[in-house]
């Protein structure tokens, strides 16, 4: 952890490890419009959208997520099978201290599968193979894959290779769906790529600025369609003064993160990051200023992408922010949202380092 | 609201505003826009199908029917019919009159399981569709 700037001047820590005293809530201290949702605070979570019931547990449903800028802009979602799920498993196995035949829904890509015991599993369907105690990375198709235990199979994980990376426990005890270890294991709100998705039960006024900072800590799980992860008003080609982020934007072999926004004019093109197929975990930067026209996309805290073609003039909108869909009908992300930060103003500077060091952390992500 | 039921539930077009209205109606808000994914048998449509996917209450999946994929037959199998008289019931209570006929051919159409949605479009040869005004 690192002091900004020094202790007695009334300023913070830097946090530049990601723990520390430091808050993105700094970043709206002075009054500055948005939203700050943070999935590692169960306290802003309840289970309907009216908040009268608070998430207690991990596998409910999240109906609102109280915005930590201080702006008042929460999210919600009436419908209850649209709603995001906060959860902290990763291990996709039931039963895993001693292991019986089992059958699971796999993703295609890549699966880390690790246990003990003097027994051996056997796969088929979505994948192969025939393993001992050990620690195993599988290619799978999409699909079910049937896990066939002989002997004693003990303290079995099997869980996305990309969720190995994260620096979290390498064995996850999952006991029922719904009863599993939790310390260690990063909170998130799983966005199902179907019909989840939240947004602000009344219009967020960024009238006053042609600013914008975007910094979300997400996974991606798919690139199989088009997924918006945060949107400004119901969408962006037909409405002045919003923006989006989709994750990806291009399917298939590119799968890049994207942005772009409409100031007064038709918008020109997206930014995007370079390819970077799903699964991925990143903590994504979208930096927009309408006049003069500058956008700037950040992966990690590292610069792919600058735009100076123009999108007209004015500032941003008065519109309803939408996460997880547009406008709360289409174009789902599939994945996983840690943080999301959503600021009317350019963030630089060594508030732009500690805020992605901030989100990094609570992603799984390491930083350069 | 602390125990939770998944189901990924599929209607065909035909029913898909009953299944809405019906939804709406018991359920109140959080039945509200249900089967709003567009689906159909190529990802750039023709619309033949409407699907939820998510956590609902369990009073609200009781209500519904269950069925469950048998890999071995390759179709789905019906665990439960669903409650069709409780459901003509319910809406007779909003003012609303349904045949029972029409609501039992509805539970006959839908598809209910507790399945990864992605599982149940497979199973069902169906894709989302996305038309051309949704791209960015």
């Amino acid at each position: 952890m690192a002091l900004a700037l020094g202790f007695g001047l009334g300023l913070v820590f830097d946090g530049r490890n990601g723990g520390g005293t430091y808050s993105p809530a700094v970043l709206f201290a002075a009054g500055e419009q948005g939203g700050w949702y943070d999935a590692s605070d169960l306290t802003t979570m309840f289970q309907d959208s009216t908040g009268t019931t608070p998430v207690t547990a991990v596998e409910q449903p999240v109906g609102r997520l109280l915005d930590k800028s201080g702006r008042g802009n929460h999210l919600i979602q009436p419908t209850s099978a649209s709603r995001p799920t906060y959860s902290k498993r990763y291990n996709v196995l039931l039963a895993t201290a001693t292991l019986s035949t089992q059958s699971v829904t796999v993703a295609a890509g890549s699966y880390t599968l690790s246990f003990a015991g003097a027994g051996s599993i056997t796969l088929s369907g979505a994948a192969t193979g025939t393993f001992n105690a050990g620690t195993h990375t599988i290619t799978t198709t999409a699909g079910s894959l049937t896990l066939t235990v002989s002997g004693a199979v003990t303290t079995a994980d099997l869980r996305r290779t990309i969720h190995t990376q994260m620096g979290m426990p390498a064995y996850q005890r999952v006991t029922t769906a719904t009863d599993y270890d939790e310390a260690g294991f990063l909170p998130r709100l799983r966005f199902d790529g179907a019909d989840d998705s939240m947004y602000t039960a009344a219009s967020v006024n960024f009238s006053a600025s042609d600013e914008m900072t975007v910094l979300a800590g997400l996974t991606k799980l798919s690139d199989a369609a088009i997924g918006i992860v945060a949107e400004l008003s119901a969408n962006f080609n037909s409405e002045n003064g919003s923006f989006y982020v989709a994750a990806p934007e291009l399917t298939g072999a590119s799968g890049n993160f994207s942005s772009n926004l409409r100031g007064s004019t038709a918008p020109a093109g997206a930014i995007t990051s370079g390819t970077t197929l799903a699964p991925a975990g990143r903590v994504l930067t979208v930096l927009s200023e309408i006049n003069p026209s500058v956008r700037t996309m950040r992966v990690n805290s590292v610069e792919t992408a600058l735009s100076a073609q123009s999108q007209g003039t004015g500032n941003f909108g008065n519109h309803v922010l939408f996460v997880g869909r547009r406008n709360n009908a289409s174009l789902p992300f599939n994945g996983d949202i840690f943080q999301l930060i959503v600021r009317g103003k350019l963030t630089n500077g060594a508030d732009l380092t500690s805020a992605e060091r901030f989100v990094a952390a609570r992603t799984g992500v390491t930083l350069p | 609201m602390s125990t939770w039921v998944h189901r990924t539930m599929i209607v065909p077009a035909a029913f898909r505003s009953l299944a809405q209205q019906l939804c709406a109606g018991l359920a109140g808000p959080s039945g509200t826009n249900m089967f709003g994914v567009d689906l159909g048998t190529t990802p750039s449509g023709p619309i033949t199908h409407g699907m939820s996917a998510g956590l609902i209450q369990p009073q609200f999946a009781g209500l519904m029917p269950l069925d469950e994929w048998d890999a071995d037959a390759g179709a789905y199998t019906r665990l439960d019919p669903g409650q069709a008289e409780t459901i003509v019931a319910g809406a007779a209570a909003l003012g609303v009159t349904l045949p029972l006929g029409t609501v039992q051919a509805l539970l006959a159409a839908v598809r209910v399981a507790d399945e990864p949605w992605q599982q149940a479009l497979a199973q069902q040869s169906l894709h989302m569709v996305i038309t051309d005004g949704e791209m960015p």
